[in-house]
């Protein structure tokens, strides 16, 4: 990049804020999936400096990419054409929390956690809860639409959004949506921005939803013999119209993991876990519990543990999350895919997904938002070995054509990035293409926001 | 200490989740990953793999963690940062030799007299001193400064450095129980000689006799932790001779960052060596106890209680937190003295941003991280933080201070011994 060109857009954010030394570049090169080359890093205060910035990179042509916590598991945060990376971490401000209007209005740069924190000091919710929620932020979880355990109740974070602020390509500031449950007024460009993985415009400032904080919440672990018990006991909790918050798969291995890193007596024989949540009224919260309880032993659970203390129940959902980045303790690659298919194929799924794994020669780890039929298949790979990574290729397509056929998506909540875009054309047809190819055309003739994802 | 491919071993694990962001408070403070848990490790892996130089900026990375170690709590594949990171700041002294971290606090501390007081423990290894012999170099050191920085005054050292004020030898109080060692650590020596007052004293009301030998010197954390291995060895060494010409039961150590730097650091540093050294090293470092949880252990033998109820709250230093693992040990303690009524802070485990001589090189961003600590203390509605470092104690006091809260921070020994 220029010299003079540098200088202008330090004088945007001032020099603190302006890096390009070797080592800021390296930095903030890559996301958990892949490593790209930036020219520079600018991290940004403001929408009006957001707009300034995206106006000079308009005219000159600059690759811009926007930033959250660089938590992506795709490469969606991964600057593939080099240009500037756009960091929004320090957009940090909970703008306001209204109890009245059941809503909150941040920047994007709010670590997701610190959004449940605030919200739920008044008596109030966000349900979104990505496994990343301690550190991503919530301009990344919009930009990723992005899910977790509690969704099966509750819906992703699309389901939340009611109004945005954008920095359109060209500088230009759109804004979206209204502070009103309901709004039908012309095209929902809010949804449009939900997952469009900073390819149409910086999202700058968010307004969600929020409903009251369920007044408790139990949780429940039940172990299976094998994980096709395990996952047929999935569909049929959802299938006899149960709906707890969560319901959360995990194989022998994972178990195994969770259970080495957090040391809490988990039923590290079983073949597979269910470990579900749910919440609500106190009385409805013990009923469901129960329900669920006595539904798990009347179809042969090989055990059911209910009425952990919370900080128990802290612990394990902590262990849940953690436990995937813990895998990396026995492997040197790891990617998580997360296909999702319609609750009722979960069983198929799970069986597939090991066929396609040993027929591969491929060690793969099954989780899941399972009641959601999001599954999580996270291979653990060596790619020193002979063709291993080819391998790992044909299984990932093998897999997506599975899940495509049985009505399910590529990616349930991780995103396309630049991990699945070779496979987009498995799920979206040309007409799909052709869509958002003019969509993309529109809002950014040019094709300066994070360019070589998506279309 | 470690070798590169302990290092690199380390880094390579790290998967780029980003856990250690929520955790890191030098993050928190700066805003810019390239400063961050996470941005350390991937950088330090690009200077071990020859894809970064050891640069000025590399310097600042290098130079700006705490060795906290809260992003190791975290990390779910299990990265040692401090690992990765002391091998790269070995790597830097070998390139570039020692001067960076000097230069660095020499330069912030003649600019503000409020360093002064803090430093003073850190320069001391540093500048080779000989803490065997007291009084004639220290007294150099202030009348040093005073020239450079323009008159701008003292660090207010102790009058008289604690060896002045307690003997060789403490006799036990009532029925003896046992010969301990006293390691004094830098800041109770010449600043806040209280401290090692106190920590005698306790001793000597539980009924040891303590031996406090006049050959020890710092611990060599300074050292250590810039990476100048050569020089820690030597401290080491000198200490470890120091108490085992003695039979003792334990080392005793009233000073966080001293106890870790004793028994890991020690421990880590035996390994470049041989023989009979290394047998010396290792023996010495199995020795040393921290004082609370060495009370602990051995089980208070006398009632305490304060002659007024007061209302405390604990600050785990990371030191012992995470280092030693000593959490529940000073609770207990202070759980035992009547009167005394403890209510935790949100948040105590998490670094008070002193960090040794970080508050030196980078008194921005070890205020921020204080003033954090300060208002969490506040909240408790305690007017006394307890905790059982002195770097610690100093660092809360000085922002307190700025901060204009009334609270005040002591060591967990002070509060016993004055409760008897
Ligand atoms: C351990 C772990 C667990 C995870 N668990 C889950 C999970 O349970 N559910 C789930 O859905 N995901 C999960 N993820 C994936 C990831 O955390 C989410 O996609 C998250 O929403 C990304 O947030 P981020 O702030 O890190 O964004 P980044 O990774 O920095 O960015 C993601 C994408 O959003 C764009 N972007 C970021 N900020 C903006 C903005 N302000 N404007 C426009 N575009 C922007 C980026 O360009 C990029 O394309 C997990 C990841 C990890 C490492
Ligand atoms: S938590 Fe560990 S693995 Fe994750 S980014 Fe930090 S150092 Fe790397
Ligand atoms: S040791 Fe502390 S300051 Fe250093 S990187 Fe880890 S969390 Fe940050």
């Amino acid at each position: 990049m220029k010299r003079s060109l540098i200088k202008e857009f330090r004088k945007i954010v001032g020099e603190k804020r302006c890096l390009w030394t070797p080592e800021d570049l390296y930095a903030y090169s890559h996301d958990c999936y892949a490593r790209g080359n930036p020219e520079l890093v600018l991290i940004v205060k403001s929408s009006e400096e957001v707009s300034s910035i995206l106006r000079i990179a308009n005219r000159e042509g600059i690759p811009v990419t926007p930033r959250g916590a660089g938590t992506s598991l795709c490469g969606a945060t991964t600057p593939i054409r080099g240009g500037i990376v756009l960091a929004t971490n320090q957009m940090n401000r909970i703008l306001e929390v209204s109890q009245e209007d059941r809503l909150a209005v941040v920047e994007p740069g709010v670590v997701t956690l610190r959004l449940h924190q605030a919200v739920e000091s008044v008596g109030l919710f966000y349900p979104p809860d990505p496994a990343s929620s301690a550190m991503s932020l919530i301009g990344g979880n919009v930009a990723t639409n992005a899910g977790g355990p509690r969704c099966l109740k509750y819906g992703v974070t699309r389901d939340y959004l009611m109004a945005l602020e954008v920095v359109l390509a060209d500088g230009e500031i759109l804004r979206t949506g209204s502070r009103a449950v309901k709004d039908v007024t012309g095209y929902d460009l809010t949804r449009l921005m939900c997952g469009s993985e900073g390819t149409l415009g910086v999202i700058t400032r968010i307004t969600v939803r929020l409903i009251p904080k369920p007044e408790c919440k139990k949780t429940i672990l039940t172990s299976f013999r094998t994980v096709e018990e395990a996952s047929q006991m999935v569909s049929m909790i959802i299938g006899a119209g149960i709906l707890p918050t969560t319901l959360e798969f995990m194989d022998h291995a994972y178990i195994r993991t969770v259970e080495d890193l957090m040391h809490l007596g988990l039923p590290v024989e079983a073949g597979a876990m269910l470990l579900i949540e749910v919440d609500g009224f106190r009385e409805a919260v013990e009923r469901q519990a129960k329900m669920i309880e006595s539904f798990c032993r009347e179809r042969g659970a090989l055990g059911v543990q209910v009425g952990m203390t919370q900080e128990e129940s802290d612990q394990l959902w902590a262990g849940r999350r953690m436990g995937t980045v813990a895998l990396m303790r026995s492997a040197k690659l790891m990617i998580s895919h997360d296909a999702t298919v319609p609750a009722s194929k979960i069983p198929d799924m799970v069986a597939h997904t090991h066929r396609i794994a040993r027929e591969a020669d491929l060690k793969v780890v099954i989780i899941g938002h399972a009641g959601d039929g999001n599954m999580h298949p996270i291979f653990l790979l060596d790619p020193s070995r002979e063709g291993e990574m080819d391998r790992f290729r044909k299984a990932s397509e093998e897999l997506f054509l599975f899940t495509v056929r049985c009505g399910g998506t590529l990616s349930g909540e991780h995103g396309i990035g630049i991990e699945k875009n070779p496979f987009l054309h498995l799920q979206v047809d040309e007409v799909g293409v052709r869509t958002m190819k003019a969509i993309k055309a529109a809002l950014d003739p040019k094709g300066i926001l994070n360019p070589g994802k998506f279309v | 200490m470690f070798t590169r491919e302990e290092a690199l071993a380390e880094a390579i694990k790290c998967s780029g989740c980003g856990f250690c962001l929520s955790v890191c408070p030098v993050y928190e403070a700066v805003g810019i990953e390239t400063l961050s848990s996470r941005g350390r490790v991937d950088t330090l892996r690009g200077v071990l793999l020859g894809q970064l130089e050891l640069s000025e900026r590399m310097m600042q990375i290098l130079d700006t963690c705490l060795l906290c170690r809260a992003c190791e709590e975290v990390c779910p594949p299990g990265v040692k940062l401090h690992r990765v990171l002391m091998e790269g700041r070995a790597k830097a002294v070998r390139q570039r030799g020692l001067p960076w971290a000097k230069r660095l606090a020499f330069r912030r501390l003649l600019k503000d007299r409020r360093y002064l007081s803090r430093a003073l423990g850190y320069l001391r290894p540093l500048l080779k001193e000989d803490r065997g012999i007291p009084g004639s170099k220290i007294r150099h050191l202030p009348s040093l400064f005073s020239g450079i920085a323009g008159g701008r005054g003292l660090p207010p050292i102790a009058s008289r450095p604690l060896r002045a004020r307690v003997g060789p030898v403490t006799a036990p109080v009532g029925n003896p129980r046992g010969r301990v060692g006293f390691f004094s650590g830098c800041y109770m020596e010449f600043v806040e000689t209280g401290m090692g007052d106190a920590t005698v004293g306790v001793l000597s009301q539980e009924g040891f006799e303590v031996f406090y030998p006049r050959e020890q010197t710092c611990c060599g954390a300074p050292a250590l932790y810039s990476g100048d291995v050569e020089d820690a060895l030597e401290i080491a060494l000198k200490n470890a001779r120091a108490f085992l010409s003695q039979k003792l039961d334990s080392v005793i150590v009233g000073c966080a960052t001293c106890f870790d730097c004793l028994k890991k650091g020690y421990s880590s540093l035996s390994s470049s060596l041989q023989g009979e050294e290394k047998e010396m090293l290792e023996e010495f470092s199995s020795m040393v106890e921290e004082s609370s949880s060495f009370l602990v252990k051995k089980g208070l033998s006398r009632r305490r209680r304060l002659s007024s109820p007061n209302l405390v709250t604990y600050h785990d230093p990371c030191h012992l937190s995470r280092g030693g693992a000593i959490v529940r040990e000073p609770r207990e303690l202070l759980a035992s003295i009547e009167g005394l009524e403890l209510k935790e802070m949100s948040q105590p485990r998490r670094c008070c941003g002193g960090g040794g001589s970080f508050g030196l090189a980078h008194p921005e961003i070890s205020i921020e991280i204080g003033r954090w600590k300060v208002q969490d203390i506040q909240a408790t509605g305690a007017k006394i933080a307890v905790t059982s470092c002195p770097g610690c104690i100093l660092q809360i006091q000085e922002v307190a201070r700025r901060e204009g809260a009334e609270i005040k921070a002591v060591h967990l020994m002070e509060l016993l011994h004055g409760a008897l």
